[in-house]
């Protein structure tokens, strides 16, 4: 049997105001568990509760009803919290700690040696694309920059357990790309990904299960392919045809089936045209900023599992 | 603790790049830099050395308060509302590493600041007392500033003869080392104060073996703390019971108000030295005040943090107020006399009574809660040259900084607790 | 572009409005009301100069807490609204940045006059308890209690049945209250002695120019914490300006006056004391001594004196707004 990494148990958030009358009734008696190396999305739109759920589920907010453990113990104690990894909604990092300070201070809150964490934070810097930036404070970057600096504080541990609120918020195609590519290369290591985001594609190209949270109420909760999947129907993708022959093709299959079937020429995504377009744009000039563009980024190598191996 | 090393280092950076390191020390600086500018002092060496230490005490202890007590609760509240708080606690780091890593931080600071400013007052010092001034003035400086002393006070048995207008105090005295000269300090009052300025008196000064040690007719002006420097002891003088007399030549009743008036000091220890002792003290009571600072960023929002830490202050400031009325146990002033007649305007309702009441309680929870802080001042002693014990310290650290600090940083911690950080 | 009355007017009411929400100001008033309540009580009565502590007490109180206030209500708008954003955001409409600066500016303004009017009425009040001039009336003291107790209750209450903010409402309730409490002292008086409420009304005329004053200096202070504000995000290197600007304007004086017995009367002297506001012109205390009032052309100059030096912040600050880069 798969180990369970996260369970929520009939969990209710209610915020009161000063007289202690229920103001917000965030989350409203969620229940369902995410095993070990499971992608899970949260989807919902704005207010549903997405972000209320992941702070109870690192202790920053406490349920009002319901129980929730995560990797097997309380929310609430600190030792768990050097296996879990989180990106928050919001970047919120020191605007005057620089890249590399700012990655090298979460580091030390994890009591990493010195060494490994140098290389932790270069690799992770490559990873993002920001090694050329390490030196420039965190206030003075773009919103996707600092997202990416985010990002690398979420790894800097090698957590069992990630967290990621809106993780592709503020990024570009590519590093949306990359970020999940990312979440499927930490899930094939083992590690457990809980994402929210209201990005629909997103959670679709990565998740294995998803829960949909509408006014704090779980509405569906499932396997993404079998959510997806329209069982009364198949598509067959054929290189371009004759129209004869196309024609034909259809008749035959009208005959046979007794359905009419449709045709159309796909259509590829933005995102692949975007990113066809930055593969054949002209070198950056010299002093450019923003971070590099690098379509296939490296998994940093000790989220691979090699070298040292994950903090105590 | 790894942690907690790591939010100091973050702190200090924060400090130093949010530009509060280098505003306060321009400030602290600057004005260490124009204060003998703007001293005060009666004309004499000695006064102006002691204003200047008394001036300089004050402006870092005020200084570097209200610079603590600004930069303290944004530390939490303020990283609290921006959510970098968060982005800590949600790593394996407990809010109590966190409290304290800001603290500590803070301490550091204040320390290098407080040692610099310092640093800069005793070189201007040195400059400007070391040379160029009168050999008469050196020997007073050398005598009464550059020598700490150890005060003495009289003990029980002290009396005074009413009939012979005579008194006389015994005094438990260290041992006095050969050549090192003595230090009679009083203070009398006299109604004939206004008529005439001095008033005649005899001092005898006897040493523990009943032998004559001092003796002189002096014309010493009341009210004002008189200091008469006593010759040094060709040996060495072993501890004992020291005698001094007074007698009053004058027509007119002379009153020395408390025991402490006619004290003895005698040399012990070196004037740089007592003043670290002195900036010690400082630090200790800063380091209160950062806790207090980060303890009101716990529980409250950015702004209502900093008044409250401001009010803290005004509250520590008017400690000698809040103690003289819990000493005396009345709010005002007794009521005043015109012509013999007691004064009519003050009389009590029950109303007054109830406000009275609500506010001696008041004064007596805030004198136990600051007191303690007004019992630690060392501006006057620094000031004065009288050595500041390393018990007295020692007593400062823990009254100061374990217990109090110990009390607010646990407030925090527990508060911590019971918060949520969405 | 005209200058328009009505955005004007939108802009300062948000400005009034985003203060008052600050719990921090509505703490700093009640204290202060509260402390001028209890300032009879709680002055070491001495020598026949009763009345003159307990006054000097509170135009103390309103002078350092109303600085306090300066600083704050300008950093928690300008400078926030630089921080986070809000102000590109107004910019990108058709408002001007001068605009934007001076209505911010006035939305201080009606928060000190608010203050200062809450501080009057507390001081009128106050000097009816004893052992003051008119005779004691402790009563007085429970009067301005009552009436804090008041604009903090409907406040409560209105916050409980329609979610209104707590901290606006006690605001606006507080001088209301005051004015209310003020009132009903009067007609009191008037019921059972007319000679009393007239001394009652004379005592609030009387104090009246010198709370006005006082505010002036405040108007100064305020000008000096917004232009800060618009050039320095950094909260410390704000507030250490100000302090800066606040002991250097009260050590002004005695400086000015030292430096006169040194170097005579010369231009370097007068040159010294046009560098920068000196406080000491705003202290009405000691014109107030013995039952006098503050003569109205003094007032008058110093509201001269005052307008010349906020519009010379006011200048400077425009400009530099006009310069800032809003990221």
């Amino acid at each position: 049997m798969t180990e369970c990494r996260v369970q929520i148990e009939k969990v209710e958030k209610t915020f009161r105001d000063f007289w202690g009358r229920a103001r917000v009734r965030a989350v409203r008696g969620v229940s369902f568990d995410v095993a070990a190396g499971e992608v899970f999305g949260l989807l919902g739109p704005n207010g549903s509760g997405k972000s209320t759920l992941m702070k109870m589920m690192l202790g920053l907010l406490r349920p009002t009803a319901g129980q929730i453990r995560v990797l097997g113990q309380s929310p609430d104690t600190t030792a768990i919290r050097a296996r879990i990894g989180y990106m928050p909604e919001e970047s919120s990092l020191y605007p005057f700690l620089t890249a590399e300070e700012t990655l090298d201070f979460f580091g030390q809150l994890f009591g990493l040696e010195a060494a490994e964490r140098a290389r932790r934070v270069e690799e992770l810097l490559a990873m993002t694309g920001l090694a050329h930036a390490r030196c420039r404070r965190v206030g003075e970057f773009s919103k996707g920059m600092a997202r990416r600096v985010c990002l690398a504080q979420t790894l800097i541990n090698d957590p069992d357990l990630i967290l990621l609120d809106e993780p592709t918020a503020g990024l570009d195609p590519v590093g949306s790309r990359q970020v999940k590519e990312m979440i499927r290369a930490l899930a094939q290591r083992g590690r457990t990904v809980i994402l929210s985001s209201h990005l629909l594609a997103d959670v679709e190209d990565v998740c294995d299960r998803i829960a949909i949270l509408y006014h704090g109420l779980l509405c569906a909760l499932g396997c993404v392919n079998d959510l997806l999947e329209e069982h009364g129907q198949i598509r067959i993708l054929l290189p371009a045809l004759d129209p004869a022959v196309r024609e034909e093709s259809l008749e035959w299959l009208r005959r046979r089936t007794g359905a009419v079937p449709l045709w159309e020429h796909p259509r590829k995504d933005l995102e692949t045209v975007f990113l066809e377009t930055i593969r054949h744009a002209p070198p950056p000039p010299e002093g450019a900023s923003g971070a590099a563009v690098e379509e296939e980024a490296p998994l940093a190598p000790f989220l691979k599992g090699k070298g040292e191996s994950a903090p105590p | 603790m790894k942690a907690t090393f790591a939010v100091v280092g973050l702190t200090v950076r924060a400090l130093i790049r949010s530009r509060w390191v280098v505003v306060t020390a321009i400030f602290l600086l600057g004005f260490t830099l124009i204060l003998p500018w703007m001293l005060r002092d009666d004309g004499t060496a000695v006064g102006r050395a002691r204003v200047w230490i008394q001036y300089q005490f004050h402006l870092m202890l005020l200084g570097l308060s209200v610079a603590t007590l600004g930069a303290g609760p944004g530390l939490v509240a303020g990283e609290r509302e921006r959510r970098h708080l968060q982005q800590i606690l949600v790593k394996p780091v407990p809010f109590v590493a966190v409290w304290l890593g800001k603290w500590l931080a803070l301490c550091l600071i204040n320390g290098v600041l407080l040692l610099g400013s310092f640093g800069l007052f005793f070189f201007m010092m040195v400059r400007s007392f070391g040379s160029g001034r009168l050999p008469s003035d050196q020997t007073e400086l050398r005598n009464r500033v550059w020598t700490v002393r150890r005060l003495t006070r009289p003990v029980a048995g002290t009396r005074w003869v009413e009939g012979e207008g005579m008194g006389v105090w015994r005094l438990e005295m260290p041992t006095v080392s050969a050549g090192k000269p003595l230090l009679l300090r009083a203070r009398f009052f006299s109604p004939a104060v206004v008529s005439r300025w001095t008033i005649p008196g005899e001092w005898e000064i006897r040493d523990p073996e009943g032998r004559m040690y001092y003796y002189e007719r002096l014309e010493l002006r009341p009210g004002v703390v008189q200091e008469i420097s006593l010759p040094a002891p060709s040996d060495t003088i072993a501890a004992g019971v020291w005698e001094v007399r007074y007698r009053n030549l004058d027509r007119d009743t002379i009153l020395f108000d408390e025991e402490k008036s006619v004290t003895l000091w005698s040399e012990a220890g070196c004037f740089a030295t007592n003043l670290l002792r002195g900036l010690a003290l400082i630090w200790f009571r800063l380091l209160l005040l950062a806790a207090a600072g980060l303890t009101m960023g716990t529980l409250f929002s950015t702004p209502v943090a900093i008044f409250m830490s401001t009010f803290l202050l005004l509250l520590i400031l008017l400690s000698g107020q809040i103690g003289w009325v819990v000493r005396t146990g009345q709010l005002v002033e007794p009521p005043h006399t015109h012509g013999g007649e007691p004064c009519t305007e003050h009389h009590s309702t029950p109303l007054r009574e109830a406000v009275e009441r609500g506010l001696k309680g008041m004064y007596r929870f805030l004198d136990r809660a600051v007191g303690a802080v007004r019992d630690f001042d060392p501006v006057e002693q620094a000031a004065e040259s009288s050595r500041i014990e390393v018990q007295n310290l020692l007593r400062g650290f823990f009254q100061l900084v374990v217990l109090r600090g110990g009390i607010l940083g646990l407030l925090a911690v527990l508060a911590a607790t019971h918060l949520e950080w969405g | 572009m005209a200058f328009r009355l009505d955005i004007f007017h939108a802009l300062v009411v948000q400005s009034v409005r985003e203060s008052l929400r600050q719990p921090v100001i509505l703490l700093v008033t009640t204290v202060a009301i509260l402390l001028a309540a209890l300032m009879p009580f709680m002055t070491a009565f001495q020598f026949g100069e009763e009345n003159r502590l307990v006054m000097d007490g509170i135009l103390a109180l309103h002078f350092l807490l109303g600085a306090y206030l300066a600083g704050a209500v300008s950093q928690l708008g300008l400078g926030l609204d630089l921080q986070g954003r809000a102000a590109g955001l107004i910019l990108c409409k058709p408002v001007r940045r001068a605009e934007f600066f001076l209505a911010r500016f006035t939305g201080v303004l009606v928060v000190l006059a608010l203050f200062s009017f809450c501080l009057w009425t507390a001081a009128v009040l106050s000097q009816q308890i004893g052992p003051l001039e008119h005779g004691e009336d402790e009563r007085a003291g429970l009067i301005i209690l009552a009436a804090v107790a008041a604009a903090h209750g409907i406040s409560g209450m209105i916050n409980y049945r329609r979610g209104s903010p707590y901290a606006e409402w006690s605001f606006f309730l507080l001088p209301i209250a005051l004015g209310m409490a003020l009132s009903f002292l009067l007609i009191r008086d008037l019921r059972a002695d007319v000679a009393s409420a007239g001394r009652v009304l004379a005592s609030g005329v009387r104090l009246l120019p010198a709370f006005g004053l006082v505010y002036l200096g405040l108007g100064v202070l305020a000008a000096a914490a917004h232009t800060l504000a618009a050039r320095f995000s950094s909260a410390p290197v704000l507030a250490g300006f100000m302090t800066l600007l606040l002991v250097l304007g009260l050590s002004l004086e005695p400086l000015i006056h030292e430096w006169r017995g040194a170097v005579a009367e010369s231009l370097r002297v007068m040159g010294i004391a046009w560098l920068m506001p000196s406080w000491s012109l705003f202290w009405p205390a000691d014109a107030l001594y013995a039952g006098r009032s503050l003569p109205l052309t003094y007032l008058g100059w110093a509201a001269l004196y005052s307008v010349t030096w906020t519009a010379f912040f006011l200048s400077v600050g425009t400009a530099w707004f006009a310069e800032r880069e809003l990221g």
